[in-house]
């Protein structure tokens, strides 16, 4: 099922880096103040979810340039300029403007090689 | 007794070994090919391990931990390269 | 060369465990924390046995049982979950 709107930067994207809607909430709310940087906890207070659970969201976001962490720990958007942003842009207008899509590409992600493994040890095998 | 103990560990990595390599033969994800030889490694040191205790004039300890260590380095190998398909 | 060898298994499983720490973090399955904790004992084991000399006693064999029980646990806590999950 290809969407020729989404495009393949924007599918990279969410596979590697975005695994769950809290994962693109997150991103939309540290783009929407680009300049300013929260602690976690003003974060999850921002989006009204558990800490732990947007430290963890922060990690991935992190790991993919989306998030930069400053020397007091606060956090802010990373991808200022250049193909990463206009990319992360149209992930959010996804977001804003066709959430369903973007759940289906959440859902439909192709297993990762960690979820493989993990899976190997399944004795019978999922319908 | 601790003759169960090692064949109980040689037993538990064979499992590994052939459910990760049947994953591998099912979805060809390079990741399961690496633990899965990994886990044969060792098995093979555990099964050895039975053999060396088993025959008091033989010492094996030395090719005992060939396969472990090739076994590991697999692993880690396919960890590092082959984790992020 | 024992030394080495001994050093480079410890290393070694180290490695394996915290790269299984990582994959709990990212997907949550429980499976890889207990091949962490499983690592880490193989790592524990194997550094003891160089310490102590193996002459310290088989008991030192259990820890590497308490392992592979513990790889073992994993195995069938995977399946018995994926049998009530949905």
């Amino acid at each position: 099922m290809t969407d020729p709107d989404i495009s393949d930067d924007a599918r990279d994207m969410i596979q590697r880096h975005l695994a769950t809607m809290d994962h693109v909430e997150l991103l939309e709310t540290l783009r929407g103040s680009r300049d300013v940087s929260f602690t976690p906890a003003e974060l999850a207070e921002k989006m009204r979810k558990p800490e732990p659970l947007v430290e963890m969201c922060l990690e991935s976001l992190a790991l993919g340039g989306l998030a930069a962490q400053l020397s007091d720990g606060t956090y802010r958007y990373a991808a200022l300029e250049g193909t990463l942003d206009r990319t992360a842009e149209s992930v959010v207008r996804l977001y804003n403007e066709r959430p369903v899509t973007l759940v289906r590409l959440l859902y439909e992600r192709p297993p990762t090689a960690v979820n493989t493994f993990a899976d190997a040890f399944k004795l019978r095998k999922d319908p | 007794m601790i003759h169960i103990v090692f064949i109980l560990c040689a037993l538990t990595s064979l499992a590994c070994a052939v459910l990760l390599l049947r994953g591998y033969f099912r979805t060809r994800v390079r990741l399961l090919l690496w633990s899965g030889l990994c886990f044969v490694g060792l098995a093979l040191n555990n099964a050895l391990l039975v053999v060396d205790v088993n025959t008091p004039m033989t010492d094996l300890s030395h090719w005992r931990t060939l396969p472990t260590l090739a076994g590991v380095m697999l692993l880690i190998y396919g960890l590092v390269w082959d984790s992020r398909a | 060369m024992t030394a080495f060898v001994a050093g480079a298994l410890t290393t070694g499983y180290l490695v394996i465990a915290l790269f299984f720490l990582r994959f709990r973090r990212e997907t949550g399955d429980r499976l890889f924390a207990i091949f962490a904790a499983a690592f880490a004992l193989l790592a524990a084991q194997r550094f003891a046995l160089f310490y102590f000399a193996a002459e310290a006693g088989l008991w030192l064999y259990t820890l590497r049982l308490l392992a592979f029980a513990l790889i073992l646990f994993a195995i069938i806590d995977k399946n018995s979950k994926s049998s009530t999950a949905s």
